[in-house]
């Protein structure tokens, strides 16, 4: 196998030392001296790294393992454009694993993730995880048989709980509502769990994201966030924008991601007419993604009212950016309106397949038991971490100290329900430390 | 030999004894506790005759915790009030509910006059129109809760007309009470006062709500404290007693019975719109209110029921005369308002809105205070708050159960 190799280090070399066709591109005079002496001349080529570099005849694979994780993830993404067979990219930091696989690279090495495994592993040779998993009714799986599931060695199917009774899994067909039982090696346990249900539209709260893009600083907020919330959930991004340079720039960033894209360029953002236009373009199911912000109040594009009377009003999700992704913590209050629960179920959804913690408020005079029942039933299904605690004081209070504490990195309301006072929400919406996500739960 | 400690262990004992005896049958407590009062006014106006010894309006201390009772009692009376709720409703239906109290109010305000004409009653039209186009929130809330129909388009509409009303009889009220002031009035700074006190009321309303606000959102660690359970010091019933005397104290500043009830009643809607759903809070305020200030005042309105003055044929044929108009200023807006819902459920729903006892009360308080109402004419509006409250309940609950009512569906 030709491999290409873009970094000297520690890991750079190991390779080279196991593969023998393998080429190194390396930068750093005094790592050079030491690979030529190593390696041979012939098969060290003088770096920084070029996209020219891909030109050598007979390459398979392309190996990024610089010390920059940025770099790394431009190298593979590149390469991959290139069409080669085989590319692997090392990353540090072990929050942009699951971002690296969302968007479609299967080899991806964090060496600290990848050490403190094999410390666990080593621990614990045999653990082992139990997994369920739901299969709703809009299932690619549905009709199929279990062997067809295909997990690989990591994995079996002991068993199916289907209407209250666990029968056998040989031979059996899927069905609408099936909990599926598999016990699988402890850590590829919730990968696979996630692997699988991400692929169900059902676990999305919206068909895509329509990202605002006014000013400059949108580009690492919103659509960076936007970017995000599309990968969590598998959807396309829609960009409107009036400045034709943030479009451009948002594209590359969408092209970057992986992310399937439309674009959208107006005369001038005007909130009012927005709801018409997606209806004019064909948008059905959207959440709409902003960043309310002082230099949009000076140009009167958002007043705190019209902002205010805009998200009344435009009947979608809206997202309200912060750029306080990746989501490690997110919160929740979960109350006495009747479409409250569906809210709770999709933040679930979201510590799911983001692996945040989630914080959720419950709030109910009528039947307390109940909610902690769903949340409970919530925490099972999914397999999240989760606290949930009963709202005994004011529960606007409760939602304003949770919130300003710095803590949480996403909240997640309906809109409809109104158990905060609106002028906090406001402030919430306006001021307010954490990303937002309004939803409109009946 | 009798001083103001037993008169008040006479009141706090049928406090307690009447929801205990009416715990099986549907009349409110309070319905009791005036009847009770009565009963006792009864006893002392039959002493006053045989021993010319009045017990009636001779302590003043009784009658200072009867007045804090009626403040209280207006003051919850805002706490009840839903102003998210009706935000919510959309345009429509809040412009339906404000059609709803104005067309009440033409309804009566018409039906008084045809009264006065067939009749030498000689009623101030104006007064009783605004009078009895008041609703009874509380019963309209816990019969609609009851009756699981809170989250129904029937009962949200309810609620909604309700809480309209309350607040556009309650700022009618105090308009009104001003311009009867106005025009009675000598002293040429009165008017100037009375409206500058109006103004400055609903100033401060506005300065409370802002300052609540904002230290919701910059001391929110501070103010759970009013809403724990676990503080020793109250803070939170100390915190509502403030806004409670700051609204009553301005609005004093004038000596007018319906600018006092207005503060005390706007004390309550601004903790109700700062500090939505404070259940532990609330209970504590009922707990302050109901348990003892409220029950004083509608005792004590039964103690002084002038019996001598209601008991006259010319007042009590008036009775009937005005349940029958209440009802149908009530019944007939869901009508023409509603014409595709069945005639029941218009009905159903006229009845429910009849009953204004709190409202009606404070009015007819006001009315005396204004001298815009005799004692009997005074009496008389009490005697039908009480009908009205015991009948309306029962006979909603009747008209719900015999017909299924729904929300509104097409007529048969």
């Amino acid at each position: 196998m030709r491999l290409l190799i873009i970094g000297g280090g520690r890991m750079g070399q190991e390779l080279m030392a196991s593969t023998p066709k393998a080429l190194v591109v390396e930068a750093n005079p005094r790592r050079l001296e030491n690979l030529r002496d190593l390696f041979g001349e012939d098969r060290v080529i003088e770096g920084p790294w070029k996209e020219e570099h891909l030109d050598i005849p007979g390459l398979d694979g392309v190996v990024a393992a610089t010390h920059e994780d940025e770099r790394n993830i431009n190298i593979a993404l590149t390469a991959r454009g290139r069409g080669l067979r085989y590319v692997v990219v090392k990353v540090k930091d072990p929050a942009r694993v699951d971002e690296l696989h969302d968007m479609g690279f299967e080899d991806v090495i964090c060496p600290h993730q990848f050490a403190a495994k094999a410390i666990r592993a080593s621990l614990t040779p045999r653990s082992k995880d139990l997994i369920e998993i739901p299969i709703f009714p809009d299932s690619p799986h549905i009709g199929k048989r279990m062997e067809d599931l295909g997990f690989g060695l990591d994995a079996i199917v002991v068993g199916v709980v289907r209407n209250g009774s666990v029968i056998r899994a040989e031979g059996l067909k899927i069905e609408v509502g099936d909990h599926i039982i598999i016990v699988s090696i402890g850590w590829r346990s919730k990968e696979l769990q996630r692997t699988i249900v991400r692929k169900e539209s059902r676990m999305r709260p919206f068909e895509s994201i329509t990202v605002l893009l006014a000013e400059e600083e949108d580009l690492n907020s919103t659509m960076s966030e936007s970017l995000y919330m599309a990968r969590i959930f598998d959807t396309r991004v829609d960009i409107v924008s009036a400045d034709p340079a943030l479009m451009e720039k948002g594209k590359e960033m969408a092209r970057v991601s992986g992310a399937e894209l439309n674009a959208f360029t107006v005369p001038s953002l005007d909130l009012e007419a927005l709801p018409s236009l997606l209806e004019e373009w064909g948008i059905k199911g959207c959440c709409i993604a902003l960043r309310p912000s002082a230099s949009y109040r000076e140009r009167r594009r958002f007043s705190k009212w019209r902002l205010y009377r805009f998200l009344r009003d435009v009947g979608t999700p809206v997202l309200i950016c912060r750029r306080r992704h990746p989501y490690q913590s997110v919160l929740n209050v979960l109350d006495e309106h009747p479409g409250s629960a569906a809210v709770t179920e999709l933040v679930f959804k979201l510590g799911f397949l983001s692996r945040a913690r989630l914080r959720v408020l419950r709030y109910g005079y009528v039947d307390p038991r109940e909610q902690e029942r769903l949340v409970e039933r919530l925490t099972k299904l999914y397999g999240v971490r989760c606290s949930d605690e009963p709202l005994i004081g004011n529960p606007t209070l409760e939602f304003v100290s949770e919130l300003t504490s710095g803590n949480r990195d996403l909240t997640v309301l309906n809109w409809n329900s109104q158990s905060i006072n609106i002028d906090i929400l406001g402030r919430a919406i306006m001021e307010g430390p954490s990303s937002l996500l309004l939803m409109r739960g009946d | 030999m009798i001083n103001e400690y037993f008169i008040l262990l006479i009141v706090v004992t049928l406090a307690l004894l009447m929801p205990l005896l009416l715990q099986r049958t549907n009349i409110p407590a309070v319905v009791g506790e005036i009847v009770a009062g009565m009963a006792v006014g009864l006893l002392f106006f039959i002493i006053y005759q045989v021993t010319g010894e009045a017990y009636i309006g001779e302590y003043p201390s009784v009658d200072f915790l009867a007045h804090i009772g009626f403040i209280f009692l207006m003051f919850l009376s805002g706490l009840e009030l839903d102003f998210v709720r009706i935000g919510s409703q959309g345009r429509k239906k809040q412009t339906r509910g404000l059609l709803f109290f104005v067309m009440t109010l033409a309804i009566a305000y018409l039906l008084v006059l045809l009264l006065n004409r067939l009749s030498s009653a000689g009623l101030e039209a104006a007064f009783f129109a605004i009078v009895l186009a008041t609703t009874s929130l509380a019963v309209v809330l816990t019969v609609v809760r009851e009756m699981m129909l809170n989250r129904r388009p029937l009962g949200q509409e309810l609620i909604v007309n309700a809480v309209i009303a309350d607040v556009a009889a309650m700022v009618l009220l105090t308009v009104y009470a001003i311009t009867v002031d106005l025009s009675n009035s000598d002293d040429l700074l009165y008017p100037l006062m009375a409206v500058s006190i109006f103004i400055a009321i609903l100033v401060f309303f506005i300065v409370v709500y802002r300052i609540g606000n904002w230290a919701m959102w910059y001391f929110p660690g501070t103010l759970r404290r009013f809403f724990s359970s676990k503080d020793p010091h109250e803070l939170g019933v100390r915190a509502s007693l403030v806004v409670i005397f700051g609204f009553v104290a301005i609005s004093s500043l004038v000596d007018s019975k319906a600018l006092t009830v207005l503060g005390a009643f706007l004390a309550g809607a601004a903790i109700s719109m700062l500090f939505r759903d404070s259940l532990l809070l609330g209970e504590k305020l009922n707990g302050i209110g109901y348990g003892f200030f409220i029950p004083i005042f509608f005792i004590t309105i039964g103690i002084n029921f002038a019996f001598a003055d209601v008991l006259r044929p010319e007042i009590l044929v008036l009775l009937p005369a005005l349940v029958i108009i209440t009802a149908v200023a009530k019944v007939l807006p869901f009508v023409l308002l509603s014409p595709r819902h069945r005639i029941r459920t218009n009905l159903s729903q006229g009845v429910l809105m009849t009953g204004g006892l709190t409202l009606m009360i404070a009015g007819a308080e006001i009315g005396r205070d204004l001298s815009v109402l005799d004692e009997g004419e005074y009496g008389l509006l009490i005697l039908l708050a009480v009908v009205l409250a015991v009948i309306t309940p029962i006979l909603f609950r009747y008209l719900f159960r015999s017909f299924e009512l729904d929300d509104g569906g097409e007529s048969a």
